[in-house]
C-alpha cells in the first residue's frame, strides 16, 4: 500500500468520527475580561466621568460595567441550542403558548473581542440563529433564520438578515426586522427585552445595593441614550454580585409610570457550567398581560458549522432533537409561578415613592415615581 | 328558497361579532384551551412513539354581494348567492423512522356544500361533479414522501410540493401545477391547499454557503380549474362550448421517460444576499388549444364542426431570484426581485393556427418594512409582464387582447393590535394599462393556538376584457373559521 493511499484511509477515517464537542467552561464575565476598562471605556472613551469614578470608589464598578458583564452572560459558549417555550396571558384571559428549538453560533471569540474590537467590526455577523417551532400544531416544523449583526455607537448597521419558513405553504420568505421596541410577536416583552439591547445604548447608573431572593445584589438604572422618544424612560436591574445575572427588573415607561415587573431565574448547566436565563416572567400593569419564557436542554460548543445556518435548510422542517418526556406543562394559568412582585423596600429605603401604588405585592398603573 | 339562505350568513355574521364584542375571562379561557381533537392526537403520539398528528377543519364560505348579476358588458349571468361554501379537512401524520428518516402523509378533504345548499346555483352538472368534492383519490392524497436528512444531504421521495422563490404571487414557483377553481379570487393563504402535490424525486446537497437541488418528476398533472361555468368560471366566457366548435378530450404526456420532467436550482448566500438561479424543464401546466381543421357534424351533417386539441406542450423555463435586508429611513426593510423566462410557450393568435411560440418574461419585485415602531407593515410590489415577438393579433382570453407590456402594482398595509389577536389587513392591486383594480380589506380574529376566523371584503373593477377587470360583478365577502389541531 503506497503512502498516499495510507493518508487517504486515515483521512477517511478522520471524517468518519465525530470531533470532540469543545469543552467551554463559564467564566466570570469579570475574570474574561480581565482589563475592568474594556467594559467601563468603550467606544473609544478615555476616561470616566465623575460619576462613574465616584461609582467605582463606591461600589468598585460601574454600572455600564455591570450591564456589561450581565450582557456577556447572555450569550454563553460558542454555540448552543435549547428549547424555548412560552405561556402569554391576554388582559381576557386567553391563553397563547409556543414551543420551539432554537440554535445559535457566535461569529465572536468572546466579550472582549466584542469591545475591543478584536475579530469583528460594525456590520459583521455578531451571530447567526435557527429555529424550528414544535407547538402549536399550527407552526410545527416552521422555522426561521436570522443573521443579527454587530452594532457599534454611530454605524448605521441593519439589525439582522431573516427569513422565515412556513410549514402550511412551504415557502420560504426573506422578511424585514420590525423594531426593537415592538413587542415579540404580541407576548409582554419587546425583541429588546428579549435579545437586542446593547449595554453602549444605555446611560447606566448605580442606585444602590439590595437583597433579592436572598442573593445579594447591585440595582442598576438604565436610560436610553440613543432614541429620544424610547418606549421607557427607564428600567432597574437587580444584578447578582457574584455572577453578574440580573435577577429581577422594573421598568417605567415614558410617563415614569411603572409599567413592567420582571424575574428571571438563571440556572447553572453541567457539564459546561455556563449560566443561562431558565425562566423570564414578565408582568405588564398597563396592558394586564403576562408572559412567562421559559428555556431548558441547552446544549453547548458543538462546534457548530456556518452551513447549517442557510435560507434552504429551513426547507428541512428538520425538528434535530425531542423535548424531554419528563417536562412539566406550560400551557394553562396554574402551571404558572408566582408573580413578580415589585420591590417596594428597596424603593421605600431609596425614599422613592411610588404614585398610587400599594404595597404588599399590589400592582397599580397608575403609580408615578415623586 | 334564496331568502332561506340570508338567515344562515346573518348567523355567521352575529356569532362572530358577539364573540369579538363580548369577550370575557370565562369565555377567553375556555376557547384558548378548546382543542378536542388535538388532545386525541396526543394520546396517539404517546401510545405510537415517534408518530406525530396534525391537522384543520376549514370553511371558507364567499357571499356574492351584486346578488344576481344580469350578464350586462357581455359578462355571463349568474344565479347563486354564494361563490362557494367549501369545507374543508386536512390529516397530517409524520412518522419518525429514525434521527434522519422521517415518514410524511397528508390527506386532504374537500366539499363545496355551494352544489347543495344554495338551491339558486344552476350550475353545469359537469361542474358539480369535478368541485363539489375531489374528483378523484389522488386529490385525497394529497401527500405522501419519505424525508431523509443526512448531513449535508437532503433528500424528499414521494408525491410532494416543492415551493421556489419568495414572491407574493408566483413567478418561480414552477414546479408543482394548481387548483384554480378560484380563478383571481385566491389569496397567498390558499396556497396551502390549492397547490396540487405530485410525484417526484427531491435531492439537495448543502456545502459552505450553497445548496444545489435537483428534482426529477416523472408525474405529470396539469393545472385544473376553473371549470367552465364555475362560480369563478371567466365572466366573459360561455358557460359551455359555442356551436360548431369541438374539443377534444386533452392529451396528457405519457409516463415515458422522455416526458419526465427536470428542474433544478442553485442557491448562494453570500453578505446577506440571497441568491438563486433555476432551470426547469417541463410541460405547459395548461393545455394549448390546437386547431386541428374541419369535419363534418354527425347531427347536422350539412354542418361544420371547428375541431380543437387541447395538449400540454414542452417548455424551457429559466429564472432565479435575489433577496436582501437593507436599512434605509432609519428602518429595516426586505427586498426581493424574481424573474422567469419561458422558451417556447404558445400563445393564443387570431391566425389560421390559432396559436404562436413565443418566449415570455416576467418579474416580480417587492419592497416591505414596518412603521412606528412595527405597528403597521407595508408591502409595495410592482410586477411586470413582457411578450416578446408580440403581435397584436395575439389574445389573452377569447377576444381580450393580450398587451405587449403589462405592468401592475400590489400595496398592502397591515396592523395588528391586542397582541396580535386581531389583524386588519388592506390590500390593493392596480393595472394602469386597464384600469383595473382588485381591493381586498381582511378583518382576522384569532381566538386561540387552535381557533381563528376572518371576514374580507373583495372587490373587483375595470374593463371587462381584463383578467381582474371582468370580475366587476363578483364583489364578494368571504367568511373562514379555521380549527387547527
Amino acid at each position: 500500500m503506497k503512502k498516499a493511499d495510507i493518508l487517504a484511509l486515515l483521512l477517511s477515517a478522520c471524517l468518519l468520527v465525530p470531533l470532540p464537542a469543545r469543552s467551554g467552561q463559564w467564566v466570570s464575565p469579570k475574570e474574561a475580561l480581565g482589563d475592568p476598562n474594556l467594559a467601563r471605556l468603550q467606544n473609544g472613551r478615555k476616561e470616566l466621568t465623575p460619576a462613574e469614578k465616584e461609582e467605582v470608589a463606591r461600589y468598585s464598578y460601574t454600572g455600564l460595567e455591570i450591564m456589561t458583564y450581565v450582557d456577556d452572560n447572555k450569550d454563553p459558549g460558542q454555540d448552543w441550542d435549547a428549547f424555548e417555550r412560552y405561556l402569554h396571558v391576554a388582559a381576557d384571559g386567553n391563553l397563547r403558548s409556543e414551543l420551539f428549538l432554537r440554535k445559535i453560533k457566535y461569529g465572536y471569540r468572546d466579550q472582549r473581542a466584542l469591545l475591543a474590537p478584536e475579530g469583528i467590526r460594525p456590520g459583521e455577523i455578531e451571530y447567526r440563529e435557527m429555529g424550528v417551532s414544535l407547538y402549536p400544531p399550527k407552526w410545527r416544523h416552521s422555522g426561521w433564520l436570522a443573521y443579527i449583526y454587530h452594532r457599534a455607537p454611530g454605524a448605521k448597521t441593519k439589525y439582522k438578515d431573516e427569513w422565515w419558513y412556513d410549514n402550511d405553504l412551504r415557502r420560504n420568505r426573506r422578511i424585514a426586522f420590525t423594531s426593537q421596541q415592538d413587542a415579540w410577536f404580541g407576548t409582554t416583552f419587546t425583541f429588546d427585552d428579549y435579545t437586542f439591547r446593547e449595554p453602549w445604548e444605555e446611560e447606566h447608573r448605580i442606585l444602590g445595593e439590595d437583597i433579592f431572593r436572598g442573593r445579594p445584589c447591585f440595582v442598576v438604572e438604565s436610560r436610553n441614550r440613543v432614541d429620544p422618544s424610547y418606549y421607557l424612560s427607564r428600567r432597574v436591574s437587580w444584578v447578582e454580585k457574584e455572577r453578574f445575572l440580573d435577577l429581577h427588573e422594573e421598568q417605567f415607561d415614558r410617563e415614569g409610570r411603572l409599567q413592567k415587573v420582571i424575574d428571571r431565574e438563571w440556572v447553572q448547566v453541567k457539564p459546561w457550567n455556563y449560566w443561562v436565563q431558565g425562566q423570564q416572567d414578565y408582568v405588564d400593569l398597563g396592558s394586564k398581560t403576562r408572559t412567562v419564557l421559559q428555556n431548558f436542554g441547552w446544549n453547548f460548543d458543538q462546534g457548530r458549522k456556518d452551513g447549517e445556518f442557510l435560507p434552504g435548510v429551513l426547507r428541512r422542517e428538520h425538528i434535530w432533537k425531542l423535548p424531554p418526556k419528563e417536562l412539566s406543562p406550560l400551557r394553562n394559568v396554574t402551571d404558572l409561578p408566582p408573580k413578580p412582585k415589585v420591590s417596594w423596600d428597596f424603593w421605600k429605603r431609596m425614599g422613592v415613592e411610588l404614585k398610587g401604588s400599594k404595597e404588599g405585592g399590589q400592582y397599580s398603573q397608575a403609580g408615578v415615581e415623586r | 328558497m334564496r331568502e332561506a339562505l340570508f338567515p344562515y350568513t346573518k348567523a355567521i355574521l352575529t356569532i362572530l361579532l358577539l364573540i369579538l364584542a363580548f369577550p370575557s375571562p370565562a369565555l377567553a379561557f375556555e376557547l384558548s384551551t378548546f382543542d378536542p381533537i388535538g388532545q386525541r392526537l396526543q394520546l396517539l403520539s404517546e401510545t405510537f412513539p415517534g408518530l406525530e398528528a396534525k391537522g384543520y377543519l376549514h370553511n371558507k364560505t364567499d357571499l356574492a354581494l351584486h346578488g344576481p348579476s344580469d350578464g350586462r358588458d357581455g359578462r355571463r349571468r349568474r344565479r347563486q348567492d354564494f361563490q362557494m361554501i367549501e369545507w374543508n379537512a386536512e390529516l397530517e401524520l409524520r412518522y419518525r423512522l429514525s434521527d434522519h428518516l422521517e415518514l410524511v402523509n397528508l390527506d386532504h378533504f374537500l366539499y363545496d356544500a355551494l352544489y347543495d345548499w344554495d338551491r339558486g346555483a344552476d350550475l353545469p352538472k359537469s361542474v358539480e361533479r369535478e368541485q363539489r368534492f375531489y374528483p378523484s383519490y389522488k386529490r385525497i392524497l394529497r401527500e405522501l414522501y419519505l424525508n431523509a436528512n443526512y448531513g449535508d444531504w437532503f433528500l424528499q421521495l414521494g408525491k410532494q410540493q416543492v415551493v421556489w422563490g419568495k414572491m407574493d404571487g408566483k413567478v418561480i414557483d414552477i414546479i408543482n401545477p394548481e387548483d384554480l377553481r378560484e380563478s383571481v379570487n385566491k389569496d397567498q393563504d390558499d396556497f396551502e391547499f390549492r397547490r396540487i402535490p405530485v410525484w417526484m424525486a427531491n435531492v439537495t446537497y448543502f456545502w459552505s454557503d450553497y445548496f444545489l437541488q435537483f428534482i426529477w418528476i416523472p408525474d405529470f398533472e396539469p393545472s385544473v380549474g376553473p371549470e367552465a361555468g364555475s362560480a369563478w368560471w371567466y365572466p366573459d366566457l360561455p358557460a359551455s362550448l359555442p356551436p360548431g366548435v369541438k374539443v377534444s378530450k386533452a392529451d396528457k404526456p405519457s409516463a415515458a421517460f422522455k416526458n419526465h420532467e427536470w428542474a433544478l436550482q442553485f442557491n448562494m448566500v453570500k453578505r446577506g444576499w440571497d441568491i438563486s438561479f433555476i432551470y426547469f424543464y417541463t410541460w405547459s401546466d395548461r393545455p394549448t388549444y390546437f386547431f386541428r381543421g374541419e369535419a363534418p357534424d354527425k347531427k347536422a351533417p350539412t354542418e361544420k364542426l371547428l375541431l380543437f386539441e387541447p395538449k400540454h406542450t414542452r417548455l424551457h423555463q429559466f429564472g432565479g431570484n435575489v433577496d436582501k435586508n437593507f436599512t434605509f429611513l432609519g428602518r429595516d426593510w426586505a427586498w426581493r426581485v424574481e424573474g422567469l423566462y419561458t422558451l417556447n410557450n404558445y400563445q393564443t393568435i387570431q391566425n389560421d393556427k390559432g396559436v404562436a411560440k413565443r418566449n415570455n418574461l416576467l418579474v416580480f419585485s417587492s419592497f416591505e418594512t414596518s412603521w412606528w415602531n412595527g405597528e403597521v407593515f407595508t408591502f409595495f410590489q410592482p410586477m411586470w409582464r413582457h411578450q416578446f415577438g408580440y403581435d397584436g393579433r395575439m389574445r389573452l382570453v377569447e377576444e381580450d387582447k393580450l398587451n405587449r407590456s403589462e405592468i401592475s402594482f400590489i400595496l398592502s398595509l397591515e396592523k395588528k393590535w391586542l397582541d396580535d389577536r386581531l389583524t386588519l389587513t388592506s390590500t390593493f392591486y392596480y393595472d394602469p394599462k386597464e384600469g383595473s383594480w382588485l381591493f381586498q380589506d381582511t378583518v382576522k380574529w384569532i381566538f386561540s393556538n387552535y381557533l381563528s376566523a376572518q371576514l374580507r371584503y373583495t372587490g373587483f373593477s375595470g374593463s371587462p376584457h381584463d383578467l381582474i377587470g371582468m370580475y366587476d360583478e363578483w364583489d364578494n365577502l368571504g367568511f373562514e373559521v379555521k380549527y387547527v389541531f
